[in-house]
């Protein structure tokens, strides 16, 4: 194509060169080659992600990209036969670009942890937010903040925070800490909503363990699992009681009352009052429980340590100051602050979007590879059930395993990973992988053609006897 | 050309070959009936020969043991077997291998040597520390360097030195209401005389064997016993569960498998192939390519059915690791010349396809530690699954493609070392081929990288997620289109695409090597050290400097004209 406008022409014939195409190819190729040496240095992939792969300047090397190769394709109008090829491999790349754009702009990515028996209708997805409730009276609780945070992109730091003013309460959040080591601190406090925390040690001939638990609120029970026997820090009034369970009820600043109870017995095996290191025999296979420590209103906390990349027990953390209070908040944990005329649950937390309807996992199974406790495959057998209300009884029961997901309402279910519990090691959660993607046929389609095109361009190419 | 009379020549060294192979139910010799013997061990029943050889490769270093004083090597499967019958010979021999010299240090041991004795190491206060140092990095998560990675050698290295010492780790009895078999410390009472037996025949027959006094009938007959004794082992323990004792038909096969060494074979044939096809081509002779063909052949049809001899074992196509992509690649790189050599007849492709399948095939056989040749059971997600093989596969073959074009390249460029216009004929062939090979690659690497995206998608539902190995394959594919398209524009003459060749070469290493050992140990902190990278560097960089050094020369001649 040849323009009139000299200027025009001369940024034409720039724009479908390869001066421009070239450079374009070897920017995407350092561009991501870096994005791959970011994620190896944190061992993160979301790094990587925010820094690199999702920056505006990998958008601008695609846009170029994309805006290379179709005008390449005008130039060469009117098409000959001997064009098609390559205007076949052009189209191809571009739809692909194209996909990948719809499906970063429009499509869900998240995962979706659900337990044994249970049900969830919550999916997580990457982007955080900062959710606060306020009360008044301690009972009921509203939402008065939802702002989306990417501390990744944009970390606040002490002089420029971010800012949360509710009222007359200010709170900053003053650092963000990527890859935070958390150590759980359990303190005792003046509020009298406050849960109580216990330390004990559970020992017989085979078994120590040393565990603390406390109350995330006044009366609302908490356990420790050890597989055939279970510690719970709360009433035995209102809770299930089934299997060996051993319930320490705070009673004062200084007493407990435990409740011990044994399989197959519905009525309590023994019962009585205990203080800070007294031991009771529990009878089931000559356990002992020694109560270590014991605090009736405490609080837990967290000391931070700052690490320089990502392993599996580092979280991202958030520092804030109240006044002068400063606390630490893990991501997806919520905190407790007590402003001038309200009190606060302050959470930072990764979005969770509600699917609609309910994951029910009735069952999960895993084969491990023989004589080895390493997962040769596993599967989930799941329903579908409404939000609200019970799962009705007809409810199909469908399997996702590996590389078998399930389809529903513009959701793909696959089956990505499951968890174990730590004493027992028995799987205790499948977690799914859920996502929804636009851009899926463009990129299919495009990816067909672009193979299509390589291979005609190939066949044509094969005419000459040597390359020149 | 593949003339008549050297087709048939190849035909009967082929059938010959095969003949070795289909014996393989006897292939065992005698006394040696024991290296078949069924194992569970590491996720699969693999035959006690195979067991032994990775056992002490952990341990020692190597698949046999070499006393110190000289004498003949001793098979893995005596090591192993009389370490557990009597641990006490084994305790003063030195027989565990510490090579990292910090490691060596903290143990305060003699820095001179390899090998140390089991007293040495495990006795000393100082294991303990390093045992306790070693737990609590675990504890924190991180990526363990190669100072963690030598101590976790050392704790596998005791736990084996144990477990094999009070026989339980050496599983040969299955049991019907088990997925695990028993070991030889828990077999039943009425079955453990079966296994005495074994050991009483073993005593005599090693025995026998030092001693020059005794007659060679008496060797026989002990031999023969021996091999009794494992046989009725064998059928015991067949009888207890005959359906998970079928899994151990194949022992005595993958015994051969580990005999045959097919790969060593296929690259002194393609040695032999590159050696004849390297003199005709210097000496520019038209005659005498049926013998390069029928080498080349010959090693190709060895290579191949090493191949498929491990598809057999394996039960899956081999492209799961390290090892198997390079002979996997190395396969492709030797086909894709073959076709090219018919198509063109330069000859030169011919030798580049052979010298890159000694290349890596030599690689692969002299660097167990990086390219492990062990068959190892696969994680849940890549098992059984279609598109997974089907891309690694074809993303393996294009490297194989590159990988021909980076030999071609380094032959070409020893001709602008030596003078470029006396050979510019040979040059402008060579370059033709690089071209083709690069072209290859791109056509399969393309599809390759979407097909994985289409795995991904089936498994993760996650068509592209900018995991490292995807994105170095497509870093790849740009990289060679980008040399394509300069070429066709004319801003790569003849060098630039020699030079290309190799140099483009280097992204393929770091997307199918670096990834893992370079990327995967974490960048910063450990540097180098794991899995030959200093090797992988040096061997990369010698080539830039190699294509340095070309050009200068080339600019030199330039200039002078």
């Amino acid at each position: 194509m040849v323009f009139k406008n000299k200027a025009f022409n001369k940024f034409w014939r720039f724009s479908c060169s390869f001066q421009l195409g070239i450079p374009v190819m070897v920017l995407i190729a350092v561009l991501t080659a870096w994005g791959t040496f970011v994620e190896a240095q944190f061992n993160d992939a979301t790094a990587a992600k925010k820094m690199v792969f999702d920056s505006w300047m990998m958008w601008v090397a695609m846009i170029l990209l994309v805006y290379n190769l179709t005008v390449v394709v005008i130039d060469r109008l009117p098409w000959k036969l001997h064009h098609y090829p390559f205007i076949v491999v052009h189209a191809g790349i571009i739809m692909i670009v194209v996909g990948g754009y719809l499906t970063s702009q429009f499509g869900l990515d998240g995962q979706m942890s659900v337990p044994i028996q249970g049900k969830n209708n919550f999916v997580a997805v990457s982007q955080t937010d900062l959710i606060v409730y306020a009360t008044f009276d301690g009972d009921r609780y509203s939402k008065v903040v939802d702002r989306e945070v990417d501390f990744h992109r944009n970390p606040p730091t002490p002089q420029k925070p971010e800012v949360i003013q509710l009222g007359d309460d200010r709170i900053e959040i003053l650092k963000f800490v990527p890859y935070g080591v958390l150590q759980n601190k359990v303190k005792a406090t003046q509020d009298l909503n406050a849960g109580a925390s216990i330390r004990f040690q559970l020992m017989n001939a085979n078994v120590k363990q040393v565990q603390q638990i406390t109350q995330q609120k006044k009366g609302r029970n908490t356990n420790f699992n050890l597989g055939p026997a279970q510690v719970i820090l709360g009433s035995p009034k209102d809770a299930n009681v089934s299997g060996n369970q051993i319930y320490i009820e705070p009673v004062d600043s200084e007493k407990v009352k435990f409740s011990i109870f044994h399989k197959d017995q519905a009525k309590v095996f023994k019962t009585g009052l205990m203080k800070i290191g007294d031991v009771v025999d529990t009878g089931w296979m000559a356990l002992e429980f020694r109560l270590l420590d014991y605090i009736q209103t405490a609080t837990e906390e967290y000391d931070v340590t700052e690490v320089s990349m990502r392993t599996d027990v580092t979280v991202p953390v958030v520092q804030l100051r109240h006044r002068d209070m400063i606390r630490w908040l893990a991501l997806n944990d919520m905190i407790k602050i007590f402003g001038e005329k309200s009190a606060y649950l302050f959470g930072y937390q990764n979005r969770r979007l509600n699917l609609g309807f309910n994951l029910h996992l009735n069952q999960f199974d895993v084969i491990h590879y023989e004589g080895t406790n390493r997962a040769k495959e596993y599967a989930s057998q799941v329903s579908i059930g409404p939000v609200e209300g019970n799962l009705p009884s007809e409810a199909e029961k469908i399997q996702i395993s590996m590389n078998k997901p399930l389809k529903h309402d513009g959701y793909t279910i696959y089956q990505a990973s499951f968890s174990s519990d730590e004493m027992t090691g028995k799987p205790n959660a499948s977690v799914f992988s859920i996502n929804r993607d636009p851009g899926r046929t463009v990129k299919y389609v495009g990816s067909l053609v672009l193979s299509f095109g390589i291979i005609w361009l190939f066949y044509q190419r094969r005419k000459k006897a040597t390359a020149v | 050309m593949i003339n008549s009379n050297c087709l048939s020549h190849f035909k009967v060294i082929l059938f010959s070959f095969l003949m070795i192979s289909s014996t393989a139910g006897s292939a065992l010799g005698l006394g040696e009936q024991l290296r078949a013997l069924p194992v569970q061990d590491g996720g699969r029943v693999k035959p006690f020969d195979t067991f032994a050889k990775e056992t002490l490769e952990l341990v020692y270093g190597r698949q046999s043991y070499k006393p110190k004083d000289g004498g003949a090597s001793i098979q893995a499967q005596w090591v192993v077997l009389t370490w557990m019958l009597s641990p006490e010979s084994w305790v003063s021999r030195p027989l565990f291998e510490v090579k990292h010299h910090q490691v060596v240090e903290q143990l305060k041991l003699d820095k001179e040597r390899k090998h140390f004795t089991a007293d040495e190491i495990f006795k000393s206060e100082k294991f303990m520390n390093l045992m306790q140092e070693l737990q609590n990095k675990r504890q924190t998560k991180e990526k363990l360097n190669p100072y963690f990675q030598a101590l976790q050698r050392l704790e596998s290295q005791f736990g084996v030195f144990r477990e094999i010492a009070s026989g339980r780790m050496l599983r040969v009895y299955p049991v019907p209401n088990s997925d695990t078999w028993l070991s030889v410390a828990e077999l039943p009472e009425d079955i453990q005389p079966a296994f005495l037996e074994i050991s009483k025949t073993v005593a005599t027959y090693l025995g026998y064997q030092t001693d020059v006094a005794v007659k060679p009938e008496d060797q026989s007959k002990a031999a023969e016993a021996l091999d009794k004794a494992v046989l009725s082992f064998e059928d015991l323990a067949r009888k207890s569960d005959p359906e998970k004792y079928k899994a151990a038909g194949k022992s005595s096969h993958e015994v051969l498998y580990n005999d045959l060494h097919p790969f060593r074979w296929a690259y002194i044939f393609y040695l032999i192939a590159m050696m004849v096809t390297l003199f005709l081509w210097i000496r520019n002779s038209k005659s005498g390519m049926g013998f390069a063909w029928t080498f080349l052949l010959i090693g190709f049809a060895i290579h191949t059915f090493g191949f498929a001899f491990r598809v057999y074992i394996a039960e899956r196509p081999p492209v799961t690791n390290m090892y198997e992509t390079v002979i996997w690649a190395s396969w492709g790189a030797v086909l894709f010349s073959i076709f090219l050599e018919m198509a063109y007849k330069f000859r030169v492709l011919l030798l580049g396809g052979s010298f890159v399948g000694v290349l890596c095939l030599v690689l692969a056989d002299v660097a167990p530690a990086v390219l492990d040749p062990g068959l190892h059971p696969l994680e849940a997600v890549l098992r059984s699954n279609y598109w997974l093989i089907v891309h690694v596969m074809t993303i393996a073959i294009s490297y194989a493609a590159f990988l021909l074009a980076f030999g071609l390249g380094d032959i070409g460029l020893v001709y602008y070392v030596i003078d470029a216009k006396k050979h510019h004929e040979q040059i402008q062939k060579i370059v033709t081929g690089v071209y083709r090979a690069m072209q290859i690659g791109v056509a399969f690497l393309t599809p390759g990288i979407i097909l994985g995206g289409i795995w991904a998608d089936e498994s993760w539902g996650r068509f592209w997620g900018w995991d490292p190995k995807e994105t170095w394959a497509l870093i790849v594919l740009l990289g060679y289109i980008v040399i394509l398209h300069a070429r066709i524009i004319g801003w790569l003459k003849n060098f630039g695409m020699l030079a290309s060749g190799v140099i483009t070469f280097s992204l393929v290493i770091m997307a199918w090597y670096g990834v893992n050992f370079v990327l995967g140990a974490g960048l910063h902190s450990y540097g180098f050290g794991a899995g030959g990278v200093e090797y992988m560097s040096a061997f990369v960089l010698l080539h830039f400097l190699f294509v340095a050094y070309a050009y200068a020369i080339y600019r030199t001649q330039k200039l002078v004209d």
